[in-house]
């Protein structure tokens, strides 16, 4: 019986103390060096494209990169990379809480997004990307494609 | 009953009892945790809901302005009057767009609206550009005018509609919310997306706006000027050339990994280098230029300066028959140098004809390219418009607040495309560096930059 007790007790411990840690997990540790708007441009571009495109290829990163900085440009979108990447519903990074996992900067997601801010652009110019195995978004396949990398076609 | 019997069934009771009270406590604060749960997210979602109708609102009443100060332009004749319409109108547009940014509408509801807000602003200030270097609005930019009002209208009253439908209860972004997947669905209906969609239908015929701005229709649709009349070349011939542009740096075959269209066609390739790390690199279909090269690589020493970073670039672009390349601006991050170099024509820089070049500062290797600027506005000889005014009569142009100490000459790239010969000049103001550029025909002053010298390079804004 006591058996059957203490097996109560540390069920209910279990169940409290789980949802208790659900509840409130710790926040992530932040620690960077004071840098210029301009690097912190780079950061928040390197979080983005780290939650669209983690395990592409290194050209698909500065693409999806590219694409940000395309639509900066594009007259149908917002103006600034800030505006761009925190358009809600566009980017799954800010829905789903990457956007704020601090990026290294010798991350290699990170050097794309330099690249990408020099001005390469695998993407041919693209202002949508999508990947033909998980998008759900039907109107999106109606756009021209310039190209693939990876997993992602890359389309105007 | 024996005494032990009754005591066994007390002890019975006794623990059934415990082991109650515990279930009712756990269940009552797992219960507790869960209201508390339900009662956080509903005020979350109040929070949220509250930002959306507030940027919905601002949205309408920058509109609403917009067209009013629109409106007055059509019946404006001075440059003054022109003047300070654009400038209300500018403003009356970004926040606008600002504020339909932020709307959990996908993209395609207002691609049309946000396309209108970037132009109309965009052109109000070209026109009064225009007028204050004495020109006049032409009846074709009268047109466009006139479209661009007419649209404004359409776009006010379409908003108000929705307004009103939200101030009825009839439209609720807490619906948008709890659908959960924002973009284009066919069930939608009485939600504000789904009424930005019918505007859209309804203005599908929004102008194709041309003009001298950042935002003009035709920028998407230049074409490479390096490319005209090049022909086109195979798969095959791509790939060899690939191949040569790399040398030694790749390792093994190059894969074909597909076509590019656009505006610069190309045939795309993909390797491992020399370390094992990806490299990938475009070659376009007609005249078999390469468009860029990219990759990778960990640079952990620095065994070179930025000097002779630039001239193994220099060396590099003549080996592979670009000549009168010159460096101009260049930066430094984790031991690779990222180099601009511009093509010289007769001892002035055309900066619209540009090539990067990333280069490891432990060994010089080549590490990125990338060469659609110089694609797109190179010509083997540009033909230059006259030189009007001396480079004294520049000179003495120039904000005599500027400690001048550089002075040379330049094509540079404006907005929209077009290009501009000028007099450029490189000084001081206080504790910032600048470079003022004055219209070599005109004398106008075209562009001021600023130089952000650092260590690590340059940065011009």
């Amino acid at each position: 019986m006591k058996k059957r007790q203490i097996g109560l007790v540390a069920l209910a411990v279990l169940l409290i103390g789980g949802v208790c840690f659900g509840i409130f997990r710790s926040a992530p540790e932040q620690a960077q060096a004071s840098q210029s708007n301009y690097d912190y441009e780079v950061q928040l571009l390197a979080r983005a494209v780290n939650g669209e495109a983690r395990g592409e290829p290194y050209e698909g990163q500065v693409a999806v990169a590219a694409v940000i900085l395309n639509r900066v440009e594009h007259p149908s979108f917002p103006n600034t990379i800030a505006g761009v990447i925190y358009q809600p519903g566009a980017f799954t990074a800010t829905q789903d809480g990457q956007i704020d996992v601090p990026i290294k900067s010798d991350s290699t997601v990170f050097k794309a997004c330099v690249d990408a801010m020099n001005g390469w652009d695998p993407s041919g110019g693209a202002i949508y990307y999508y990947n033909p195995v998980k998008t759900t978004n039907n109107w999106i396949y109606s756009r021209p494609v310039i190209k693939t990398i990876g997993n992602h076609k890359f389309a105007k | 009953m024996t005494d032990g019997k009754e005591k066994k069934r007390e002890k019975q009771q006794q623990r059934r009892a415990y082991s109650t009270m515990l279930i009712v406590l756990a269940l009552l604060l797992l219960g507790g945790t869960g209201i508390y749960q339900y009662k956080r997210a509903e005020a979350l979602e109040q929070m949220v809901t509250n930002q959306y109708t507030r940027a919905f609102e601002e949205l309408v009443d920058s509109v609403n302005d917009l067209d009013v100060t629109l409106s007055k332009s059509a019946v404006s004749s001075s440059a003054g009057m022109m003047t300070d319409i654009a400038e209300n109108i500018n403003r009356q547009a970004a926040f606008a767009q600002s504020n339909l940014g932020q709307l959990p509408i996908s993209h395609v509801e207002l691609d049309n609206a946000a396309k209108f807000l970037s132009q109309v602003g965009d052109f109000t200030y070209m026109l009064t550009k225009k007028l204050m270097s004495g020109g006049r609005v032409s009846a074709d930019e009268q047109a466009q005018l006139a479209a661009l009002t007419e649209y404004s209208g359409t776009l006010t009253k379409s908003l108000d509609e929705l307004q009103a439908e939200f101030f009825n209860g009839n439209l609720d972004f807490h619906r948008l919310e709890s659908e959960g997947n924002i973009h284009l669905a066919a069930q939608r209906e009485n939600t504000i997306g789904a009424g930005m969609e019918t505007l859209e239908k309804n203005f599908s015929e929004y102008p194709s706006l041309i003009y001298d701005g950042p935002f003009s229709d035709h920028v998407n649709k230049m074409e490479a000027k390096r490319l005209r009349n090049e022909r086109e070349i195979t798969r095959e011939e791509a790939q060899q050339k690939a191949a040569r542009f790399l040398g030694d740096d790749v390792s093994g075959e190059l894969s074909f990994l597909g076509e590019t269209d656009g505006t610069i066609a190309a045939y795309s390739f993909g390797g491992t280098g020399a370390q094992g790390q990806q490299l990938a690199l475009e070659i376009t279909k007609q005249g078999g230029y390469v468009v860029y090269m990219l990759e990778n690589r960990t640079v952990e020493e620095r065994n070179m300066d930025a000097e002779r970073a630039t001239q193994i670039g220099a060396e590099f672009l003549k080996q592979n028959g670009i000549w009168g390349m010159k460096e101009s601006y260049w930066e430094l991050v984790d031991n690779i140098a990222t180099i601009n170099y511009a093509f010289m024509q007769d001892g002035i820089m055309m900066y619209p004809d540009l090539i990067k070049l990333k280069i490891a500062l432990d060994d010089g290797e080549i590490l990125g390219y990338e060469s659609r600027g110089f694609l797109m506005a190179h010509e083997d000889r540009r033909s230059l418009p006259e030189v009007l005014i001396s480079p004294e009569q520049a000179r003495a142009m120039v904000n005599p607040n500027l400690t001048v100490e550089a002075q040379s000459m330049a094509v540079i790239p404006l907005d929209g495309g077009r290009e501009v010969l000028c007099y450029e000049f490189k000084g001081n103001f206080g504790e910032k560096k600048f470079i003022v550029y004055i219209n070599a025909a005109t004398g106008a002053e075209e562009e001021i930059l600023i130089l952000v010298q650092g260590e690590e390079g340059t940065l011009t804004m």
